[in-house]
């Protein structure tokens, strides 16, 4: 959920039971709720800068350790299953251009006189 | 991003996510963008540096800002409705209908208390949100210029 970590007692405050379920039923509960996790950016900042992909394994090294992990082994240390739906489809972000964006706001709003695409809520829609 | 609405739907139909999966495949995508780009994953990747014995620079526990709050979930298109309010089972709800507003010719309606304290809380949330979105830039920030950090010392001449 954007990054964050996942309070169960806010959840549960929120009304967000459900959202809780669903994390448990893929096995990421544990996960996604651990607040005893840290993070080191200049290390974060590192990996990024080294890492490759390639056939699905992913290499990196950081402050002078090789890091080297398939899914199955990275499945295995964060604690959850490498099996499932894994089609990982980018977002076209040239479809959101700034001459595309009128055209699509005219098709959404069903106004083709619409000059000029302004931001909606997604609940709004 | 709009693969995360359909693993929305795959989580209603309690159908398996291969999450390491997902996440190599998006690391490779944010390696190779042209863009500037959040350096995502960072607690379940430093969680994978650890298992690799890497020696930390700098780590910092998990802030309050790092947990899921009321921005996370105004942020995600729900509403947040006060507690104790009977007329509402649920803490969370997506958002109403827009309300017509009046222009500004027409005359003004007095705002009766319940509205009156439902913008006071929208105004506290949206104070909330404010701050953390600072917080959050400035991490950002302090992201972006280890990232410069780090580059610069692999773009460096090494020493004659």
């Amino acid at each position: 959920m954007r990054g964050k970590i996942v309070k169960v007692g806010y959840s549960r405050e929120q009304g967000l039971e459900v959202f809780l379920d669903k994390l448990r039923a893929q096995g990421w509960l544990e996960l996604f709720t651990n607040t005893q996790l840290g993070c080191s950016q200049p290390d974060l900042a590192e990996f990024y800068a080294n890492v490759t992909v390639s056939q699905g394994l992913l290499t990196s090294t950081v402050n002078g350790v090789l890091i080297e992990v398939d899914a199955r082994a990275h499945g295995v240390i964060l604690g959850v299953l490498a099996t499932g739906f894994d089609l990982y489809v980018p977002e076209d972000k040239s479809l959101l251009g700034k001459e595309k964006l009128p055209e699509l706001a005219q098709q959404l709003s069903q106004e083709p006189g619409l000059k000029q695409a302004q931001a909606v809520k997604k609940g709004d829609m | 991003m709009q693969w995360t609405s359909g693993l929305t739907d795959l989580m209603d139909r309690g159908e398996q996510i291969n999450l390491p999966t997902f996440m190599i495949t998006h690391i490779a995508c944010i390696a190779n963008t042209p863009r500037a780009h959040d350096l995502s994953y960072g607690f379940l990747l430093t969680q994978g540096f650890e298992h690799f014995g890497v020696k930390f620079r700098k780590k910092v526990d998990a802030q309050m800002i790092d947990e899921v709050g009321n921005s996370t979930i105004m942020g995600c298109g729900f509403d947040l409705i006060r507690a104790g309010d009977p007329s509402e089972e649920q803490g969370v709800q997506t958002p109403p209908p827009p309300v017509p507003r009046p222009s500004p010719s027409q005359p003004v309606a007095s705002v009766p208390p319940p509205a009156q304290q439902h913008l006071q809380d929208e105004i506290t949330a949206l104070q909330g949100t404010f701050q953390e979105e600072k917080e959050l830039n400035a991490k950002r920030h302090e992201d972006l210029l280890a990232l410069l950090t780090v580059l610069q010392a692999k773009l460096s001449p090494p020493a004659p």
